[in-house]
């Protein structure tokens, strides 16, 4: 129970650091560290292209499969569009997304601020001036809230994008008119309600990752500990938003 | 960056520090001369690298003050502290060097912090401080590729590089071959008489301790068990100096599963 408080104290510091660092990046009380953005921007960003673009287009296909078989029995196939895309766009582009960059990014982060604490890295900072979470957490967190947003358009691109050509090419549906409707159907509110879901996740994985490696005390094995225990957290803060998010977007509908 | 500052003394008065429910050096009252080398001796777990971290203000003692020349450390805001580091350089016992930017840019790091110094000018400080401890051709390595001597002598320049009147080093010799051991002990006497800077170096190598010291320290049970010259600690009657400069083990130990 005295480790809760302690590690509540920690998350209570880090928010507390986080919203005054851009505050002291604008009256140049602290430098904003540029090549750190731009290294986990390249991180989480190109790093994860490969594998949530693989993801994104096999869950298109999935789904495309799945409603298929439901609706060919009562004759509306051509209804696939129209739930493929609204499930990929207001629903699974977000939450894979977030997902696996929990699970690589998250994870990427946690270990590294908890090796550092470690072997002594950040007490090297304070010594020589640099704010900690200024030079570790902020850019991860900035880097986050662009880039999961920016993949989430991207796999709602791919996974709609892989659902239709499946459709076309196996489940024999014209592909203007599937597209077609996939247009029509959708709205950009359906879009902007997914963005801004995962720009919560964005901020969350990295809170909760950046948390958990702050708390790291000695070892090896507390790095593991502390990653699994950032993902874990991670992915289950994520489906708690995003039922937060969801039921928030059906009343205010 | 400012002229260099005149070498302050460190005094240490009443010094408790510890963790809530656990003292790990209580009433402690030391004066680390200025412009010397101290060492600060002790068995694992003494202490030692604590009062470290206490007299750079990394953490907070429970008790008792540390004075660097006639400024109070432990009663100094984090503002205050963050100013006065620039004062100060540490090697970290593992170099503690970061490990997303190269060796040049580690080194670089404090001056982009704490001065406002043009790129260039950096640039030639940094390739100065690299040259002064032999490694100025591997300024664009990063930390994994140099070997564990090399990380050392790397976090010695970024330690020197604001020109410090206080240097503080972690077990500078801990896992080194006795020739890289030897050449970092040299480089400590050579940075003393080149700068005339005040040295703390916590240690439990007898070797290192005997090349360089001027002042020493002995941590035991949460006290000062000795102050004074080197050669005062190889006449000492202490039992636990004795039993620690002879390399003599607990006679507890003795009756383990090896038997000798």
């Amino acid at each position: 129970m005295q480790d809760l408080g302690k590690d509540i104290a920690v998350l209570g510091w880090l928010v507390n650091r986080l919203v005054h660092c851009p505050l002291r990046c604008v009256f140049r009380q602290k430098r904003f560290y540029t090549w750190e953005l731009w290294r986990h921007m390249a991180s989480v960003g190109a790093g994860s292209l490969g594998i949530v673009s693989v993801i994104a287009a096999c869950t298109g296909m999935i789904l495309a499969l799945q409603a298929a078989q439901q609706l060919e029995k009562v004759g509306a196939l051509s209804f696939v569009a129209n739930l493929v895309g609204v499930v990929i766009i207001a629903e699974l582009g977000p939450l894979l997304t977030a997902i696996i960059l929990a699970g690589r990014s998250g994870a990427a982060f946690t270990a590294e601020i908890a090796t550092m604490r470690i072997s002594e890295e950040i007490d090297a900072l304070y010594v020589m001036g640099v704010e900690p979470v200024q030079y570790l957490v902020f850019p991860k967190m900035a880097s986050m809230a662009v880039m999961l947003p920016v993949l989430t358009l991207w796999a709602d691109f791919v996974g709609v994008f892989s659902g239709g050509a499946f459709s076309v090419f196996f489940l024999g549906l014209d592909a203007r008119a599937y597209f077609e409707q996939s247009a029509s159907f959708l709205q950009t509110s359906d879009l902007l309600a997914g963005l801004v879901k995962s720009l919560g996740f964005g901020i969350t994985i990295t809170l909760i990752s950046c948390w958990q490696g702050f708390l790291a005390r000695e070892g090896a094995t507390d790095v593991g500990v502390r990653t699994t225990r950032a993902v874990v957290q991670s992915i289950f803060l994520i489906i708690l938003l995003d039922l937060f998010f969801t039921a928030l977007n059906y009343l205010f509908r | 960056m400012s002229p260099r500052r005149p070498a302050p003394e460190i005094r240490i008065q009443d010094l408790t520090v510890g963790y809530p429910g656990r003292v790990i050096l209580e009433g402690v009252n030391l004066v680390l001369p200025g412009g010397r080398i101290s060492v600060i001796l002790g068995g694992s777990g003494c202490g030692k690298s604590t009062l470290l971290r206490h007299i750079l203000g990394l953490n907070r003692p429970l008790a008792g003050s540390i004075l660097l020349g006639d400024r109070t450390l432990s009663t100094m805001s984090d503002q205050e502290l963050h100013d006065l580091r620039s004062e100060m350089g540490v090697l970290f016992q593992d170099g503690a060097l970061l490990g997303s930017l190269t060796l040049g840019e580690n080194v670089a790091m404090p001056l982009r912090e704490h001065t406002t110094l043009e790129e260039s000018t950096i640039e030639t400080i940094v390739r100065l401080k690299l040259n002064l401890v032999g490694l100025e051709p591997f300024a664009g390595y990063m930390p994994n590729e140099l070997s564990g001597g090399m990380r050392k002598r790397a976090g010695l320049a970024r330690a020197m590089v604001l020109d410090p009147s206080v240097l503080l080093c972690d077990e500078p010799s801990a896992g080194l071959d006795p020739i890289t051991a030897a050449s970092l002990d040299q480089l400590i006497l050579d940075l003393n008489e080149t700068f005339g800077m005040t040295i703390v170096v916590v240690t439990h190598d007898l070797d290192s301790l005997f090349t360089i010291a001027e002042f020493v320290v002995v941590l035991h049970g949460g006290h000062v068990l000795y102050q004074g010259g080197p050669k005062g600690l190889k006449e000492s009657e202490d039992q636990y100096i004795q039993q620690f400069l002879k390399r003599i083990p607990n006679q507890r130990d003795l009756n383990g599963p090896l038997k000798f």
